[in-house]
């Protein structure tokens, strides 16, 4: 599932025209479609991180899932007019936290730091410290709080965090430029494409072993240790099968009693555990 | 587009030492690589929730500044080769190598390495006034606890270094013990005797199974001969040892080939162990790794560590001791279990 977060409807239009996502029933602002929920937030780090925060934990979402925070940024330095950026570093104005997405993809977008802050930027009354003079800074009011409230979900290279630059914090009021969201929506597809191939953590392959446990007597402690076994003999290409085979047919299973069938578990692991 | 796979893409790069030859000396060799600015290491190697399978396709590399205590008193389970003051130094965190039963996968959430942008001889001048506190006795520094520095060493030049500045710490013996056999930074190395060479030797088919990315057995012991022909003194662990099918021939068909191939009466000492890992980490490796067989092997837990059940161990242990025994001297030999 593909989690997209904007702060503007605007940002959002063409992503919604195109993936044809319908407004969903919901006290936020949501449009979703099978795979995809996009989320306006509304401006501002708590609007941003409270949204984000809901959405994700009302899905349940998992970690083959994705996040995408995208929109617009005022260039702090070096940033190119309508140039679209990947950031590869985020830093929270008020709480002074750095946050570091993970495992940014070779991309035709450059890549810039973030900061977020809960006042529009302006250029003439910034006192912002940002690094190295040659790398690009960016400004927004939403990227580091959906980054935060993300991470306690996902990993850091399940959210990415795209900005366009749409000014350089001269004035208040921003005029939207309707192409800014045709570009906004080119660069969504583009990275949760290449986000959703990255594989999901592969989960534990556990035996089906209910009938094995079932002849043990096997209590939940016992049946634990009968998986691990299983699941180490089945990597290891031992034929766990055959040796139960020889169990039942030596009359060792089904076990009398739980005790009978503790012992019969011993011995099943020491054949394996050789 | 595409999904990352090559590694130091992006170099995070703590502020502090921005500005240092060292810095410089290693991102010379990445010119392509994203540098970023960051204020403490752990901000990027302890982010929660990373994902080493996926990290060990694209690995990043953080350079840091090691403050505050430089050396670590080692732990019970690892051998101090009789040595009663036993310590351990990390110029480097995580290894570009990739064993699938390494320790490190149990205690560090990521696939990234930290380099610590400190010099040799901090840590020499640490260990060297332990020995003092101790009225010059003798102290042990594994230098290799927390990685493998010889592949990071034509970034680091460390290795070099420490060579040159061991001879100044004489009641000091270090050690880095590696699983990559190169002959050209052993050669690049200045003779002390007080710094080991110490080699992993493992069943060319245990290095198949579990130690990817490290050297092929034959290249280690031809690494081993350039040691000894440069006049280190080289140690050879077999450690640790691991069960797989057909383990017994195959650690039988190790020695025998070590035996042909190596001059073992001029190999200082050997060490002897069989897996262990602390059950915390254990634990941690079976979710992380659910598709390893050495991590979801059915260990025993014995006072907080995992290992094999005593009639494997000592069969794995003793045997193989008793096998080199006819090899060596007896007092050569080291087993975890008798230093203990
Ligand atoms: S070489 Fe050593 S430090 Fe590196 S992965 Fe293997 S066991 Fe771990």
């Amino acid at each position: 599932m593909r989690y997209i977060f904007t702060a503007l409807r605007n940002e959002a239009a063409d992503l919604i025209r195109e993936l044809n996502l319908k407004p969903s029933d919901t006290a936020l602002q949501c449009y979703e479609n099978d795979n995809t929920v996009l989320t306006v937030t509304g401006t501002g780090p708590l609007s941003a991180a409270s949204a984000c925060a809901a959405v994700l934990f009302s899905h349940h979402v998992t970690d083959r899932d994705i996040v995408i925070n995208a929109g617009i940024a005022a260039s702090i330095r070096n940033g190119r007019e309508n140039g679209l950026y990947v950031i590869h570093k985020i830093h929270d104005g008020s709480s002074a936290r750095d946050y570091y997405p993970d495992l940014i993809p070779a991309s035709e977008y450059p890549e810039a730091q973030l900061i977020t802050g809960a006042k529009p930027y302006r250029a003439s009354n910034a006192a912002i410290s940002s690094g190295s003079s040659d790398a690009t800074v960016l400004y927004d009011m939403e990227g580091a709080a959906v980054f935060h409230a993300a991470s306690m979900f996902l990993p850091p290279h399940r959210i990415r965090l795209l900005k366009l630059v749409s000014d350089f914090g001269e004035s208040e009021h921003i005029h939207f430029d309707p192409a800014w969201s045709s570009l906004i929506k080119n660069a969504v597809l583009q990275e949760s494409e290449i986000m959703l191939a990255v594989p999901a953590h592969p989960a534990k392959q556990i035996p089906d072993c209910a009938e094995l446990a079932q002849e043990l007597h096997a209590t939940v402690a016992m049946t634990r240790r009968l998986e691990q076994a299983l699941c180490y003999a089945e990597l290891a290409g031992i034929d766990w099968h055959a040796i139960v085979m020889r169990y039942r047919a030596a009359g060792f299973l089904p076990a009398d009693h739980k005790g009978a069938g503790k012992q019969i578990l011993e011995k099943l692991i020491h054949d394996i555990q050789d | 587009m595409t999904f990352r796979t090559e590694h130091f893409s992006h170099i995070y790069v703590e502020e502090e030492i921005r500005d240092h030859p060292m810095t410089a000396q290693i991102l010379d060799h990445f010119p392509h690589a994203r540098i970023i600015p960051i204020r403490q290491y752990h901000d990027v190697f302890s982010r929660p929730k990373q994902d080493y399978t996926v990290q060990k396709h694209a690995r990043n590399l953080i350079l840091a500044r090691q403050h505050g205590t430089l050396l670590y008193e080692g732990a019970p389970v690892c051998h101090s080769f009789g040595h009663e003051h036993f310590y351990y130094t990390s110029p480097a965190l995580n290894c570009l190598s990739d064993c699938e039963y390494c320790w490190l996968k149990g205690m560090y959430s990521t696939a990234n390495t930290v380099i610590f942008i400190n010099n040799p001889d901090e840590y020499l001048n640490a260990a060297v006034r332990i020995s003092e506190s101790f009225n010059e006795e003798p102290v042990f520094v594994s230098f290799s606890y927390e990685t493998d520095l010889f592949p990071l060493e034509p970034l680091t030049g460390f290795l070099k270094n420490l060579s040159l500045v061991m001879p100044f710490g004489e009641t000091v013996t270090a050690e880095v013990r590696t699983k990559c056999a190169s002959p050209e930074i052993i050669r690049s190395l200045s003779r002390c005797d007080n710094l080991v060479l110490a080699f992993t030797v493992s069943p060319q088919e245990m290095i198949d199974r579990y130690e990817h990315g490290t050297s092929p057995l034959a290249q280690r012991l031809a690494a081993v001969n350039t040691a000894l022909e440069c006049g280190f003194p080289v140690r050879l662990c077999f450690d640790p040892m691991i069960l797989f099918p057909g383990w017994r021939n195959a650690y039988a068909g190790m020695l025998e080939t070590i035996r042909k191939t190596v001059d073992l009466s001029a190999v200082t000492d050997f060490s002897i162990g069989s897996y262990r890992q602390s059950d915390q980490y254990q634990k941690r490796m079976r979710s992380r790794f659910p598709d390893s067989a050495v991590v979801q092997y059915p260990y025993e837990v014995h006072n907080g560590y995992c290992m094999y059940p005593d009639r494997l161990r000592i069969e794995l242990e003793n045997g193989f001791r008793d096998m080199l025994a006819q090899y060596t001297e007896p007092k050569r030999i080291f087993l975890l279990k008798e230093e203990q």
